[in-house]
């Protein structure tokens, strides 16, 4: 019985301190420090916060090792904690390396005014402790304050802060191609800076995250037998840079057929997306440029599940066929027929339609641009469009409204620059400018469909073969080159995937060059930033 | 009458300038000659241009060694056989391209394919830009290039000019002249070899390159496919 009285007050004088101990709550730093057992210390380890960031992106850049993270609660003498974080997006410049200003970006609403850093921070003493001021842990961006972390003893806690977005190095494009340089940003913590030479607090952080909002590049993808320089030309490169727009116009493709220059934008695309580091695009397509844009989509866009087609904007595009590659294929084929000593007939036609067509030559792009081919097309592509983001413009050149082309006023000035032949004519004789141009604008404005019957056979053994334009119910506005129903795919199909449509008619008319000026771009990026606020990388967080 | 005495030399030099003149500019813009012969494809000529699956062209060898080279267009029989010996070709059946060994280029494929570095001739100026910057070319103006399938070289078509713009956007513009066919290393954009003329089919029409699998040739075709060049390049591919 004395032994075991004796038991009892040997363990009760052992276990009561250790007892009295546990119930003090565990400090690691400040006066009380001490309690926190000898487990692995909760702060360091892979994710030790257990907040997971939020899955990385194009807008959105997180550190989760490095230096400054993970580090164990760190007190002064060991900090400052530097932690680097590298931007990899392009934000304020152009696929040619020119610069935009962030502070159109932001005027326009294409970037948001600031980015959202958030990291979690452990044991940030705010309460302080009996005799010592509370912990005060400043954090810096790129060298500038941007506040202070807090939460509690011993937890962690997520701290949040709002950046000017100037504040962030973004990443720069490479002149060689290729991923952009990234921008190395800089997030210090000064750890302890309200204990005067004393030592009080530590800290600990465990990831770095920081998001913003910005629009996708604008990938130009100009029409058969132009440019990139078309869209500069036309005033539309100079609306995406007036809205601080990123664009890219250096698509190069030949006078080719639909699905191959499809396979010329595979070869192309990739490196343009990859120069801005984004994994989102919009493309914007200029006539035959929205053919071949939509066979680069149909064939490749599984292919390359690195970005994703936000939008395809398409102004003036066949997507149903022209009607003048019709007359050239078919004059081809009775040309072939009749053989060298016939005679092609043309009813239904303007004066001169003959000559014109004796003159133009199609090329491999234009002979893909018949109203049967391209329904070909369309069966096989816009099942496979899905649900891509379309809009389509289409114009009519007739902007007095009295039925044909005029020079006074000047309603096909854009496509004289467009076209250096007509430049000469407009200075050699411009009535004869005009009238082709009036030529091509009637048969399509007049014409349903065109025949060709062939041959019947004159007494001296001529063969001739005749060409018929079956006249149209009512007038086709048109732009010269593409009717409005065809650039909008009335007929083919597309119209019933598309979300945005418009007919630029009457005073606010286009042709076939000036479809693509900065007043359309205007409607274009209205359309692009609907998209980019409810799918793209301006979407609210 | 001492003046008159000159009239007759003077006119007859300016005539001959003239001639001379105009025989020059004829002999440099009408594409004469070539370095390689135009071989006809008529089985091919003009079927289904600008289909999906249409001018997909397939090149190999007759042996992992060499051999003939076989082309085939994978929607259309025949196949069609480059004997590098005699510089002719002949359609055979499939079983020839069946029963060959060589590997099997994919020239879309190769349209594809980014390189190591991008290399593209900007249309509108008729430029190469390796990188983006400017390469010359055997002629001034630059046609198309395509890189190899190890893409160490680049093949590039090039034309003496001049250009007929295009007429009331009914018609491309042409680019008349001479075409020269040139292989250049990547991406230090160093010619490898002599420049070889090749054939012009028609002045609307752009040349399709492609390269056969082993870099040894690249065959040239126009759009309607009713002809081919065939060019050596003697490239060891394995020296790179």
């Amino acid at each position: 019985m004395r032994n075991t009285i004796l038991t009892f007050a040997i363990f009760f004088v052992i276990t009561t301190p250790v007892l009295a101990q546990k119930n003090q709550p565990c400090h690691r730093d400040g006066p009380l420090a001490g309690n926190c057992g000898f487990g692995p210390l909760s702060e360091v380890g892979p994710n030790p916060s257990l907040i997971a960031p939020l899955k990385p992106n194009d807008a959105r850049f997180v550190e989760n090792s490095g230096n400054g993270l993970d580090t164990g609660c760190t007190f002064r003498p060991g900090g400052p904690l530097v932690i680097s974080l590298p931007v990899t997006r392009v934000v304020g410049a152009n696929g040619n390396g020119s610069a935009i200003s962030l502070q159109d970006m932001k005027d326009s609403g294409v970037l948001s005014k600031t980015a959202k850093l958030r990291l979690p921070a452990f044991d940030v003493d705010l309460e302080g402790a009996p005799g010592v001021p509370p912990e005060l842990d400043f954090i810096l961006f790129n060298g500038v304050q941007i506040g202070s972390l807090s939460g509690s003893n011993e937890t962690w806690k997520m701290n949040e802060f709002e950046i000017p977005i100037e504040l962030v190095h973004f990443a720069t494009i490479n002149p060689g191609g290729g991923a952009p340089t990234p921008g190395n940003n800089t997030i210090t913590i000064l750890i302890d800076q309200g204990s005067g030479s004393d030592v009080n607090w530590c800290t600990s952080i465990d990831w770095v995250e920081l998001t913003f909002q910005t629009i996708s590049p604008v990938i130009l993808v100009h029409g058969n037998g132009q440019s990139g320089q078309f869209f500069v030309n036309t005033g539309f490169v100079s609306y995406l840079q007036f809205r601080g727009i990123p664009y890219d116009n250096s698509i190069s493709l030949e006078r080719r057929p639909i699905y191959f220059n499809a396979f010329v934008l595979d070869e192309q695309l990739p490196g343009i997306v990859q120069k801005f580091g984004v994994d989102s695009i919009h493309l914007v397509a200029h006539s035959k440029g929205g053919l071949d844009s939509r066979a680069y989509i149909q064939i490749f866009r599984v292919w390359h599940p690195e970005f994703k087609m936000l939008s395809l904007n398409t102004m003036g595009s066949p997507h149903d066929g022209t009607l003048l590659t019709d007359l050239q294929e078919l004059r081809a084929e009775a040309a072939t027929k009749v053989g060298r000593f016939g005679r092609i007939e043309y009813e239904g036609f303007p004066l001169f339609i003959r000559q014109m067509l004796a003159i133009a030559k199609p090329d491999d792009g234009l002979k893909d641009l018949t109203t049967k081919k391209v329904a070909t097309f369309n069966s096989f592509n816009i099942p496979t469009l899905g649900n891509l983001f379309i809009t389509t413009v289409g114009g009519d050149a007739d902007v007095n409204g009295n039925a044909r082309i005029d020079r006074f006023p000047d309603e096909y000035a854009g496509l004289r620059s467009f076209d250096p032949s007509l430049q000469v004519l407009d200075v050699v004789n411009p009535e004869l400018g005009r009238h082709i141009i009036d030529s091509m604008y009637q048969v399509l404005r007049n014409t349903s469909s065109i025949t060709m019957s062939c041959c019947r056979t004159t007494i001296t053994g001529r063969r001739i073969a005749k060409i018929t334009a079956t006249p149209s119910s009512e007038p086709i506005l048109n732009d010269t080159l593409v009717t409005i129903p065809s650039a909008t795919g009335s007929q083919g199909g597309l119209f019933n995937v598309t979300v945005h449509s418009r007919a630029y008619t009457g005073a606010a008319g286009r042709n076939h060059a000036n479809i693509a000026d900065a007043d359309v771009a205007s409607q274009l990026v209205t359309w692009i930033l609907e998209v980019e606020r409810d799918r793209g990388d301006l979407k609210p967080q | 009458m001492s003046a008159l005495r000159f009239v007759k030399p003077a006119l007859a030099a300016v005539s001959l300038s003239l001639i001379s003149f105009v025989a020059f500019m004829a002999f440099r813009i009408w594409p004469f000659g070539a370095d390689v012969p135009l071989l006809q494809t008529p089985e091919w000529k003009d079927k289904h241009i600008g289909e999906l699956y249409s001018g997909r062209l397939q090149l190999r060898r007759e042996t992992q060694a060499g051999g003939a080279l076989l082309l085939k267009r994978v929607d259309l029989q025949p196949v069609y056989r480059y004997d590098p010996q005699r510089k002719t070709l002949n359609a055979v059946t499939d079983k020839e391209w069946l029963n060959a060994s060589g590997p099997i280029a994919n020239c879309m494929d190769q349209l594809a394919k980014p390189g190591r570095v991008r290399i593209r001739v900007d249309h509108g100026t008729h430029k190469l830009l390796v990188a983006e910057r400017e390469v010359s070319t055997a002629a001034s103006l630059a046609l198309s290039s395509l890189s190899s399938p190890t893409g160490n070289w680049v093949a590039v078509l090039s034309a003496t000019g001049p250009t007929i713009p295009a007429f009331a956007l009914l018609s491309g513009d042409r680019v008349l002249g001479r075409r020269y066919h040139e292989v250049k290393s990547v991406p230090d954009a160093v010619s490898a070899g002599k420049s070889i003329q090749i054939p012009v089919v028609d002045t609307i029409t752009t040349l399709q390159l492609c390269w056969s699998a082993d870099e040894k040739f690249v065959v040239y075709n126009d759009g309607s496919f009713s002809s081919v060049a065939v060019v050596e390049t003697n490239l060891d591919s394995r020296n790179q």
